[in-house]
């Protein structure tokens, strides 16, 4: 087979490959294709030998060869994420470009100043094998271990003609390219199966990734699914801690709305009643009442399910509301809760239901903390810089343990004989949604100190 | 609504107090209120007062503590404590602890959360009653007449004892020997023998003591003394 044909062959090879991967096209196929162009070159110019003055012809065809291995290399190291530099590139090439030129024109070095070439070139089909063995392996991938076996085949071709050079069989060795045409067909054979191995190998990977960006896609819409159901579940449950404490806030209108329609009922009976005291006692039923709805209306609204609805949130406003929620909690154990009121409002964009939620959990735990101190104080505190709003909420509770300190707001950790461990990892979770963060932490006189912190939407963006 | 403290009513409307009377134009006792919720305090008022009864009210029991220590002349007549459990500056239960020390007023408690150990608490610190909110106003009304009859009842011992004293301090050293010994079942020959009377003189002293002490005879003498605890 002559040296022309290999070339249409090798020149056919990489331009089929930059067509049939005209969608999966990246620096790693460029290189490859590359890689399989110079090598086509080396061969046309092999094929010239008698009309281009051997000077000339030789050192082009050996940095083609070179140049060609060099880039496969590459290509495969990029696709593992280390290729080599460009300067160092450079630098290989323009020695070798130097001692193979030595090495032709210095005769006094006998027969190994041939064997020069063919040893580098060996040594780089090494590498190719190498690399595409380790990506076969890791990545099991099928395309990756025909390019390494086709490369073994290269490699035995090369050893074929290191034999024939140091060990020859008949005389004068004019050119080791000649020497063999075993050599020729197995190079040919190995970089067609090369080209067949890394299309495969590319069609693997756009598979892979493919399928991976289906799953994360799916994963993304599942967590979605469950963290508004966790969350709407973390919402009951929270709801259940603070049910006790409600049931006293209702058990408090409901007793004075009795005694007050008893009263009516009883002074009426008696005729002891006068006009004032009966509208007194009617307007403290109807206040009463009031109250109660009240209750209800804002237990009803913290545990409906609700889809995430980004609107603008006055944060002091929902952190006020949480306080009232757990107000008769609060009363109970005796805690002090200071939250100085601020100037302007602070307004975050974001989902109040969620962000109370998180406000809710951030107190639970606070309430809970202080529960095994004597001084019960809980510190709140609202501020906004230029571009955050920052909530503060320190407890003087015996704060966190600093053994704990990394596992505190991973799911499902908990110090709680009845807690679950999702409160504060779901807090996280929903702050994370609103570009926001918590960072908890133990405060500067003893206690737990919880960081909320929300971007505040850029001015003029909002309308308040 | 503000916090207040003090008589919820009667300084806001006096006319009221003639209302507090009772069917015989007496008034039927008074009662103070203690409770955090001004709405309860307002509608327990009101209904205690259709009844006839005098309502002071307080919305902490700091308020109230505060008052005793430094009102010198208490209002007299039959009186009761009613309380609420769960309030915030000082609970009804150590409210009772500090209370006991300062009067023997009856104490009723309430409270909405029925909590077992506070209830057991609140009975072992001598409480009268424990009523769960809301509750009935006959539950109240009946509550507070059991209470106001035990404060009658201690009234009326006090006064009682306090005559009882009063005569005691005007026995002279010997009559006072005599009648402790008297009190003891000691018989006049024995007594005599002790202090060194004659039997003649020691009968003269007992009668003397029977007329100080106001007593009718021998048996109503040795009450009294045992009341004063001689």
């Amino acid at each position: 087979m002559s040296s022309l044909n290999l070339g249409m062959v090798y020149l056919i090879m990489p331009i089929l490959m930059w067509v049939v991967l005209a969608r999966l096209r990246s620096p790693v196929v460029a290189l490859w294709c590359l890689g399989s162009l110079l090598g086509a070159g080396a061969h046309f110019l092999v094929g010239f030998y008698a009309v281009i003055p051997g000077w000339l012809n030789a050192p082009v065809v050996n940095l083609l060869d070179f140049t060609s291995l060099l880039c496969t290399v590459q290509a495969l190291r990029l696709d593992q994420g280390v290729p080599w530099r460009l300067r160092g590139l450079a630098l290989a090439s323009l020695g070798f470009l130097l001692v193979a030129g030595v090495c032709r024109n210095v005769y006094a070095l006998g027969l190994y100043r041939l064997a020069f070439v063919p040893l580098v070139q060996l040594f780089l089909v090494l590498q190719v094998v190498g690399w595409a063995w380790r990506i076969a392996r890791r990545q099991k991938s099928v395309g990756a271990l025909t390019i390494a076996i086709s490369h073994v085949l290269a490699s035995v071709g090369m050893l074929l003609v290191l034999a024939e050079l140091l060990f020859p069989r008949g005389g004068v060795v004019a050119c080791p390219r000649d020497a063999s045409g075993l050599t020729d067909t197995l190079g040919m054979l190995a970089g067609l199966a090369g080209d067949v191995g890394f299309i495969g190998l590319a069609l693997e990977r756009s598979l892979h990734l493919w399928t991976k960006a289906a799953d994360r896609q799916a994963r993304m819409e599942e967590r979605q699914v469950l963290g508004a159901q966790l969350a709407h579940l973390d919402r009951q449950r929270g709801f259940g801690l603070v049910a006790a404490s409600l049931a006293h806030e209702l058990n408090q209108p409901l007793t004075a709305i009795l005694a007050s329609a008893q009263a009516a009922q009883r002074g009426t009976a008696a005729s002891r009643l006068d006009q004032a005291q009966g509208l007194e006692l009617l307007a403290r039923i109807i206040l009463n009442t009031r109250r109660i709805s009240g209750i209800t209306e804002r237990i009803r609204s913290f545990i409906r399910p609700s889809e995430p609805d980004p609107e603008p949130v006055d944060l002091e406003k929902i952190t006020r509301e949480m306080l009232d929620l757990v107000n008769p909690e609060l009363r109970r154990q005796g805690v002090r809760v200071t939250f100085p009121a601020g100037g302007a409002p602070v307004q975050v964009e974001g989902d109040a239901i969620q962000l109370s939620q998180v406000v809710l959990n951030v107190l639970r735990n606070a309430i809970e903390a202080v529960e095994a101190v004597q001084d019960r104080s809980i510190q709140i505190q609202l501020t906004r810089s230029a571009s955050e709003a920052l909530l503060t909420i320190r407890d003087t509770g015996p704060g966190i343990d600093p053994g704990l300190a990394e596992r505190v707001g991973m799911p499902y950790f908990t110090t709680k004989d009845e807690g679950l461990g999702l409160g504060l990892s779901l807090s996280i979770a929903i702050l994370r949604q609103h570009q926001g963060s918590l960072v908890i932490g133990n405060a500067e006189g003893g206690g737990a100190r919880v960081d909320i912190r929300l971007p505040l939407p850029a001015a003029g963006g909002v309308q308040p | 609504m503000t916090p207040r403290s003090g008589t919820y009513r009667a300084k806001a409307r006096p006319e009221v107090l003639s209302a507090r009377k009772g069917p015989g134009g007496q008034c039927r006792g008074r009662i103070v209120l203690i409770d955090d919720d001004h709405e309860i305090l307002g509608a327990f008022a009101l209904l205690l007062e259709l009844e006839g009864y005098a309502c002071e009210t307080f919305s902490s029991a700091v308020d109230y503590l505060g008052q005793l220590e430094t009102q010198r002349n208490r209002p007299s007549g039959p009186c009761c404590v009613l309380l609420d459990v769960m309030m915030p500056d000082l609970d009804g239960l150590e409210a009772q602890r500090r209370l006991a020390s300062l009067d023997d007023t009856p104490l009723l408690f309430m409270s909405g959360a029925s909590g077992l150990q506070e209830a057991v608490t609140a009975f072992r610190g001598g409480a009268l009653d424990f009523l769960i909110k809301p509750l009935e106003a006959e539950t109240l009304l009946q509550a507070v007449e059991q209470a106001l009859t035990v404060s009658r009842e201690r009234l009326a011992l006090r006064e009682r004892t306090q005559a009882h004293t009063q005569r005691l301090a005007a026995l002279t050293p010997r009559e006072h020997d005599v009648a402790v010994r008297v009190a003891r079942g000691k018989l006049n020959r024995v007594i005599g023998a002790e202090l060194g009377l004659a039997l003649r003189t020691v009968k003269l002293y007992r009668q003397r003591c029977l007329e100080k002490l106001e007593a009718r005879n021998t048996a109503d003498l040795i009450r009294i003394l045992q009341e004063e605890g001689l």
